[in-house]
């Protein structure tokens, strides 16, 4: 079978799949029994479980991922990398056997040393763990470390920002988590809800109808959520590990270009800010010249004035005798 | 069999709905690709650079005649957004109208602040840049004193200008402007005051870092911000608002025209932005008599010329509740509450608000002329 034949199968059994979904979900009839796709078993009955299906799928699999990045700051970071390790070892190396089992079966079984090579290139046993294995990668521990003067502070800063992009990858994960939880609220809702306007005697009135109710219902657990304690939380550690990270980011950038003979971020920051009061220095001056011609206009202005000089000195005079009383 | 025939039926009718939709995004991909940007023009009121400050520049509209009705009236905008919103288009401009009224209107365009303007505070900007172009207009135009007109942050920057320099301020005038800044606690609506909400709930270091790290309030951010705010409008509105409205030309241009101006959101200067949410929002500090500027104590009571406050009942940003609060504090005897029943940029773009907003914002002005 050449892989024009192939691919023309694939896509073929595909439509039908789609095609099968399809006549499904609008006949609200059953699939076949026993029918599994790539997420597990699919939708059994009608819209609702559809639903049902999809926040389950997106529960999981959120959950997982919130998992998978969370203990970056309760486990130690060798754990966390073995555990990363492992975990995508184990996904990796059924996409990777798929792939060679495909590969067998439009380009016939492969010489055992062209798999072997093969599995050294592509493998992920072969890169993965040079890439991220936990005794090379040692150094995470020095954001820890104190510092000594005889060696380069530049390693200190790049695991320091390391740490930070860690720290970063698991705020977005809570962030998504709690996200993810106010999308599927609004699903079980708007399923419940709808299920009831089907079996009633009025029925929907189109699609449109339909849509307009589900982003009412969203709307709605959206704006409770973003008030909710769990999303506030989120919220500001998300905002703090980000600005956390990019200001690792910078010193790592600075560090690099004081190497280099760039001017770093903090120079021209610096640079700005001289910039900046002696603008305002002369914004200033320029202001008082104002104010100060605005002041002369108005004495011009202004009808000449008598000078009573004796009345004056008599006035203060009395005046300093009233006060001396 | 029965049954079948309904199901059949229910399918057919699915499939002719489907079959309209996918017609009508055929039919807007269609008309969005016979428009250009230049064909979707905003802030096209013909108006002349007369001052310049730094990024900051002073624009003064033109006029037929040289007999203004009034004495002239400076907008000022905030940092958040471009001031085009109030000439988005010539059939729903304020600019537009207060000029048909014969008023003299000078506008502030803040320009594109970058991180080489971090160090920028709301003090430079009230006591440098507004106070320098309002003795530009007074000097032009030879009135002692002007109209200032504030729009959200810039009304509370034009009230904040008021209380310092009440000698140079005829009317003040503020728009869907912030005044108590936790006011949006006094009532329980889960849809608006979310600004307040999350600034609140960071806390001042979150602020800090989020600036410093950035170098100023990325204007990005604070589009995402508004998105999250009303979140399944910011999701529909190309995929299914959009199809739906294509049909309608006029409708559609002002659609683009809306996200024209949405798109073009600068960055908000890094130190006045740190003041903007610490003191203002965190801190609440206008109401309680705590802003300085430049040294200067901000107190609202010396506001004594006559106050136009506008604001709107829908308003998700600014609850209306946040800028009612002005009534309280001000020192005048003169004090005009406007609600208008409308949302926060419905108030100067929405057609029915054309006809209340600026002939009302102008008569209240040309009674005190």
């Amino acid at each position: 079978m050449d892989w024009l034949e192939q691919a023309a199968k694939l896509n073929s059994e595909w439509m039908a799949v789609q095609r099968k979904m399809v006549e499904s979900y609008m006949s609200g009839g059953q699939p076949d029994a026993g029918q599994t796709g790539a997420f597990g078993t699919p939708p059994q009955n009608s819209a609702t479980d559809a639903f049902s299906q999809y926040s389950e799928f997106g529960k999981k699999m959120s959950q997982q991922y919130a998992q998978f990045m969370t203990p970056v700051k309760q486990k130690s970071l060798e754990d966390y990398i073995g555990e990363a390790n492992q975990a995508f070892q184990e996904n990796y190396r059924v996409a990777w056997d798929k792939s060679r089992s495909m590969w067998s079966q439009f380009g016939g079984e492969l010489p055992s040393e062209a798999d072997a090579t093969l599995d050294s290139m592509m493998g992920p046993q072969a890169w993965w763990n040079k890439l991220y294995d936990s005794s090379q990668f040692g150094g995470a521990k020095m954001g820890d470390m104190p510092s000594f003067a005889g060696l380069t502070n530049y390693d200190k800063k790049v695991v320091t920002a390391v740490d930070e992009w860690q720290t970063l990858q698991k705020e977005i994960a809570n962030y998504a988590y709690v996200v993810m939880s106010a999308w599927l609220e609004a699903h079980t809702k708007f399923q419940a809800e709808l299920e009831a306007v089907m079996k009633s005697e009025e029925g929907t009135k189109g699609w449109r109808e339909v849509v307009d109710y589900w982003q009412k219902t969203a709307d709605k657990a959206l704006m409770e959520m973003h008030r909710s304690e769990d999303f506030l939380k989120a919220q500001k550690a998300l905002i703090e590990a980000s600005a956390a990270y990019r200001m690792a980011e910078q010193t790592v950038a600075d560090e690099t270009n004081k190497v280099l003979h760039i001017p770093t971020r903090s120079e021209i920051d610096d640079l700005h800010h001289k910039v900046y009061e002696l603008s305002k220095e002369l914004r200033n001056v320029k202001k008082d010249m104002r104010a100060m011609k605005e002041e002369l206009d108005s004495l011009k202005k202004a009808p000449p004035k008598r000078a009573p000089a004796k009345r004056a000195s008599t006035r203060r005079a009395s005046s300093a005798t009233k006060d001396s009383k | 069999m029965a049954e079948t025939l309904e199901v059949a039926k229910t399918a057919m009718s699915a499939y002719k709905e489907c079959a309209d939709y996918i017609a009508k995004i055929e039919n807007a991909q269609r008309k969005l690709a016979s428009i250009r940007n230049e064909d979707v023009e905003i802030a096209t009121t013909p108006k002349t650079q007369v001052h310049q400050v730094d990024k900051a520049v002073l624009y003064r509209y033109d006029r037929e005649d040289d007999k203004p009705s009034i004495a002239p009236i400076v907008v000022i905008y905030g940092l958040i957004g471009r001031q085009t919103m109030i000439d988005l288009q010539e059939n729903r401009s304020l600019v537009k109208n207060l000029l048909s009224n014969g008023a003299d209107v000078f506008e502030i365009n803040w320009g594109n602040p970058t991180r080489g303007d971090r160090w920028l505070k709301i003090d430079d900007y009230v006591d440098g840049y507004i106070d320098e172009f309002v003795d530009f207009v007074r000097a032009q135009t030879g009135h002692e004193t002007v109209n200032i007109f504030g729009i959200c942050e810039g009304g509370t920057f034009s009230t904040v200008y008021s209380a310092l320099y009440p000698q140079k301020v005829k009317n003040l005038v503020v728009t869907i402007t912030p005044i108590d800044f936790h006011a949006d606690q006094l009532v329980d609506r889960i849809d608006h005051g979310f600004i307040n909400v999350w600034v609140r709930n960071v806390g001042s270091q979150a602020i800090e870092n989020l600036v410093d790290a950035n170098g100023c309030m990325p204007g990005e951010f604070m589009s995402y911000v508004f998105q999250m705010m009303t979140p399944m409008r910011s999701l529909t509105k190309y995929n299914l608002d959009l199809v739906e409205i294509a049909n309608d030309e006029k409708t559609l241009l002002n659609f683009l025209r809306m996200e024209k101006w949405i798109a073009d959101r600068p960055d908000h200067p890094g130190e006045a932005a740190k003041q903007w949410f610490k003191d203002y929002y965190q801190d609440n500090k206008l109401i309680k008599g705590e802003i300085e500027i430049e040294g200067k104590p901000v107190k609202l009571e010396n506001i004594t010329m006559p106050v136009l406050n506008v604001f709107a009942t829908h308003d998700h940003i600014i609850p209306p509740d946040c800028s009612k609060a002005l009534g309280d504090y001000v020192g005048t005897d003169d004090y005009t509450a406007m609600e208008i029943g409308a949302g926060h940029v419905g108030l100067f773009v929405s057609g029915k608000s054309q006809k209340v907003v600026a002939p009302g914002i102008f008569q209240w002005l040309a009674e005190r002329d």
